[in-house]
């Protein structure tokens, strides 16, 4: 055993680094003539009659050499070496041929290469969490009778009763862990650093459920979530960064709520007790801080629902564990299931990992399609120049058979030169990935504010990367590339009889093959610059969509006042300043931006003529200062806006927005009728003063909803009247200015701090970031898709330029002939052009089938176009073409421009 | 095997004595030019059967010597008395065969 492993290792050795063996073999073999001639000599022979016997015994050195070689390495290896240096002498012979090749290889393994990266780390990648395919979510759908009045629908929550939570944390076998938190949202006071951050209250066995350590410090434990003990708080990384990092544990954090959502946390001082890793941001991407929450009930036995997550036991299933559950609650609530038709689960669970990834899922796909066509595009391209290229090494590969190398020998050659190519063009790749990532990143980053709705439009961003996966996957991708485009090239080269090279056949099929492969270029081509026309028209239609406001030079943000009570005493004053500051045109305040999701409706009641009509949905209601609507520009289509007169005292006006009064006022005029709105008993009737043009609060793709606004002096604030509470998560401010907004920025935070020398400016953005940031994600495939269209067209062209160039070369005498018996350059040219027509025609048509049938998989990221929209169509139609055809004019003229009588010499 | 016994009986040899000595036992011209030693040598030596080294022989010449290592003999020893078995075996039947 040991003897023939010391022989495999030597042998390893020796293949790898043959030199030293060589040199001793050589002085082996030069000692070994030199004792035979010696010994001739010795039986008298002259010098020279000596050494030739000798050399003439020992026989061939050569052949012992080689027999030596083989014995004491790896043939295989021998060869490949050999083939590899062969390779790169023959790669540095045609430099122009070799940089194009490598430059289409890199560019077309490169974006494989980042497509997977963000595919492995969204899709493939377990969660950043110990075990997370055991992590779930859990939901509760509950019969309409048990809400409220009873007489509502199923609904159907992300979350869970505590009352269930407590049960099933004590009594269940198939949850190892179960634990709930709440979104809160602060002012955070360490030492003499205030800034507002969010995080979560979290019960007590959330960060066990979880399973990460903190960085420094301890993590919140069970014994935590006590009355009395939980002033405690853990840290983010970027949050105690923020806080000037350093030694923080056992300081004292001030909490204060300040006008946003305290989440039913108690205020005050908290002490530090941990900082988590950086990276970790548990249960979303806004998580910075985490304080317990002691369970409380609600006294009147309703139901308190929070957000939940559980970790499975392992090899449990999650019906296994929504039905102990359920089970759980009912022996524990003593309801008995009705045995009613509706087999609806009382719980569902949901893997975390899917919920994260299942909305990205179709879109990665469609990605991932898109640039494996560019790869195969780009192995075609390779495959047709080394086909053309490979007439001009005939010769030698005929010479090579002549002199006895097999069929097999030539095409691992061939192969080997292939995988080469393939896998430094891979190189080349992953650097481009790497690249690629970071724009993938950059295109995908989002404000992150939790009040902007939907927050990520790519999830796990920042795990997305070039790790070793991708490098493995990439040098795996490479050699199936190699081996897809070289293939071909290598089975039709060495199939080379020796006297048909010499005579230079030229070889119709051939040809045929060359052009069958350029013509699924161009239809590849077409087909994505289709698919990426689809996304950039889509994406042009959304982004020049009329928000019915005016985002330019408007600057928004909320301040955080130490007594949030005087929100609006605050909101009056300093906007009265702000008007008096040089370069601001108009301010305002209202209760949620436009693109902001806070949502209240209010049951409406319009009487019209007399007759009271009560509307069934109940339209969006809108809480403004009275120059809001004209500083965002929002246009007033009949009747007046809010004045200064619209006050508290002032008789109650509202404006209705053109939506609504399309709907509810059909032809008669809104102006001056009433409309009513409050619950029974304490209505507010007000007069209508103005329509307004309609605003696309909830997205660029969603067509307004009917809308009513009033002034904020007249919302009644006696609860009463039941009215949504005024600034539940602050106000917001928006300022237009005569230029750069951000310019009156500085002046801005001087007002607040006068007028409150405690107040934080926060969540300061200009409208239009805000806008562009709610289209982030149509954005992003556009610009992907279309930088993978530019790819393929443009590599789709350097191939028909090859082949229209390799075939004018080959009819350099056809061309003289005809030119001779009166061709023009005219005929010539329309000749060659007519060829690389066919070859083009048939690729669109190919190309454009094939996307007519397939654009249907677009079809839900398209926006006001239909998967087969005909301007679209007819433009690539017009493009692609137009493309290819200057790709093909410059052998072309070079065709016409050929002098007959050397063509007719040259052959 | 034969390498083996060769350098077990006559000590530190360099190849061309080898094969002198080879011929020289085996009587008939043997067919054994270099193209057959070297591979063998070389496999010996990388499975640590044999160490070759560098030294000069009488004349002053530089010639590579190879001994035969411990490992080497047990080799031999083992090599002998499967090949001896082998060659029994095939008596055998042969006799059985003819008989």
């Amino acid at each position: 055993m040991i003897p023939r492993l010391r022989r495999f290792v030597l042998r390893l050795i020796c293949a790898v680094w043959p030199s030293a063996r060589e040199a001793d073999l050589e002085r082996e073999l030069l000692s070994h003539v030199a004792l035979v001639e010696d010994e001739h000599r010795l039986r008298g022979l002259s010098p020279e009659d000596a050494r030739r016997l000798a050399r003439r015994g020992v026989g061939s050195v050569a052949y012992a050499k080689d027999l030596h070689r083989d014995a004491r390495s790896f043939v295989w290896i021998d060869d490949l070496r050999r083939d590899i240096r062969y390779a790169i002498r023959t790669l540095r012979r045609f430099p122009g041929f070799t940089a194009v090749v490598l430059l289409t290889l890199a560019i077309g393994i490169g974006a494989n290469s980042a497509i997977f990266s963000a595919v492995h780390a969204v899709l493939l990648a377990p969660l950043p969490y110990p075990h997370s395919e055991q992590l779930v979510r859990v939901w509760e759908n509950v019969p309409g009778i048990e809400i409220g009045d009873g007489k509502g629908p199923d609904r159907r929550y992300p979350a869970m009763d505590i009352r269930d939570l407590l049960e099933v944390s004590l009594r269940a076998h198939t949850v190892a862990h179960v634990a709930n938190y709440g979104l809160v949202l602060v002012t955070a006071t360490l030492g003499t650093e205030a800034t507002r951050l969010e995080g979560f209250s979290v019960s007590g066995d959330l960060f066990r459920l979880v399973g990460v350590e903190a960085m420094l410090g301890r993590t919140i434990r069970p014994g935590d979530a006590i009355a009395g003990e939980d002033r405690v708080v853990v840290l983010g990384y970027d949050t105690w960064q923020r806080f000037g990092g350093g030694d923080v544990i056992g300081k004292e954090v001030m909490f204060d709520p300040n006008g946003g959502m305290g989440g039913g946390m108690t205020m005050g001082p908290y002490n530090v007790i941990g900082v988590m890793p950086p990276g970790f941001r548990f249960p979303f991407e806004n998580a910075q801080f985490w304080v317990p929450r002691v369970q409380r009930l609600s006294p009147d036995g309703r139901a308190v629902r929070r957000e939940t997550v559980a970790r499975l036991m392992p090899g449990v299933t999650v019906e296994a564990a929504a039905a102990e559950f359920a089970a759980i609650r009912s022996a524990t609530r003593g309801s008995s299931p009705a045995p009613g038709p509706t087999r609806i689960p009382r719980y569902e669970l949901i893997r975390l990992r899917d919920e994260l990834t299942t909305p990205v899922k179709p879109a990665l796909l469609v990605l991932s399609a898109a640039v494996g066509i560019v790869l195969l595009i780009t192995c075609v391209n390779v495959a047709n120049l080394l086909l053309a290229r490979g007439l001009s090494r005939r010769h030698e590969l005929a010479v090579r058979v002549a002199i006895g190398a097999g069929r097999g020998r030539l095409v691992r050659q061939l192969l080997a030169e292939s995988l080469f190519l393939s896998l430094l063009g891979g190189l080349g790749g992953t650097a481009l990935a790497m690249g690629g990532v970071r724009l993938f990143r950059m295109l995908g980053t989002t404000l992150g504010r939790s009040d902007l709705g939907n927050t990520v439009v790519f999830p796990r961003l920042g795990e997305i990367g070039v790790n070793g996966t991708v490098v493995a996957y990439t040098a795996g991708l490479s050699v199936v590339a190699g081996v897809l485009f070289g293939l071909l090239p290598a089975i039709r080269q060495s199939g080379v009889s020796v006297t048909d090279a010499l005579r230079e056949k030229t070889d119709a099929a051939r040809n045929r093959l060359k052009n069958g492969l350029v013509i699924a270029e161009i239809g590849l081509a077409t087909l994505l610059l289709v698919g990426g026309g689809l996304l950039i028209n889509s994406f042009a239609k959304l982004a020049t969509t009329d928000p019915g406001f005016n985002p330019s030079n408007l600057l928004t943000f909320q301040v955080a006042l130490r007594h949030p009570e005087e929100q609006m005493r605050f909101a009056e004053s300093f906007v009265e300043r702000l008007h008096s500051v040089p370069g601001v045109l108009s301010a305002g305040y209202a209760r949620q931006l436009p693109m902001v999701s806070l949502q209240d409706s209010l049951r409406l009641t319009i009487r019209r003529n007399g007759v009271e009509v009560t509307l069934d949905d109940s339209p969006d209601v809108r809480f403004v200062s009275r120059d809001y609507l004209q500083t965002i520009g929002a246009p007033i289509v009949a009747g007046r806006g809010l004045i200064e007169q619209d006050g508290a005292g002032g008789s109650p006006v509202v404006l209705i927005n053109d939506a609504l009064a399309r709907r509810d006022f059909r032809g008669a005029n809104p102006i001056g009728q009433t409309i009513l709105f409050g619950p029974t008993g304490h209505r507010i009737a007000s007069q209508i003063v103005g329509v307004v043009g309609n605003i696309r609060q909830f997205g660029l793709d969603r067509t307004p909803d009917s809308q009513y606004f009033v002034d904020i002096r007249q919302v009644p604030t006696d609860p009463a009247f039941r009215m949504p509470p005024l600034f539940p998560v602050g106000a917001y401010y928006v300022i237009r200015s005569e230029s750069n907004p951000v310019g009156v920025l500085a002046t801005t935070r001087d007002i607040v701090r006068q007028l409150d020398a405690g107040a934080v400016v926060d969540r300061v953005a200009t409208m239009e970031q805000i806008v562009s940031n709610s289209i982030t994600r149509p954005r992003m495939y556009a610009v992907l898709v279309a930088i993978f269209s530019a790819i393929a067209v443009t590599i789709a062209a350097i191939g028909l330029y090859g082949v229209i160039a390799y075939s004018v070369s080959q009819r350099t005498r056809e061309i003289g002939v005809r030119m001779a018996l009166g061709a023009q350059r005219r005929d010539v040219l329309s000749l060659v052009l007519r060829e690389s027509g066919l070859l083009i025609v048939v690729g669109l048509g190919l190309g454009l089938s094939g996307a007519a049938a397939l654009t249907q998989y677009l079809k839900g990221l398209l926006f006001g176009l239909t998967p087969l929209d005909p301007s679209t169509f007819a433009l690539v139609a017009i493009v692609l073409p137009s493309i290819a055809l200057a790709a093909s004019y410059l052998p072309a003229r070079r065709a016409s421009s050929i002098d007959p009588l050397t063509a007719l010499r040259s052959e | 095997m034969i390498v083996l016994q060769a350098l077990s009986t006559m000590g530190p040899l360099h190849s061309y004595a080898l094969a002198k000595r080879l011929e020289q036992v085996a009587g008939e011209p043997f067919p054994l030019n270099q193209g057959t030693l070297y591979p063998a040598l070389v496999r010996l030596e990388q499975r640590g059967d044999i160490r070759g080294g560098w030294r000069k022989t009488e004349h002053g010449r530089d010639a590579k010597y190879y001994a035969i290592t411990r490992q080497g003999r047990r080799a031999l020893v083992g090599e002998t008395a499967r090949w001896r078995r082998l060659a029994g075996l095939i008596e055998r039947l042969l006799a059985k065969a003819s008989s």
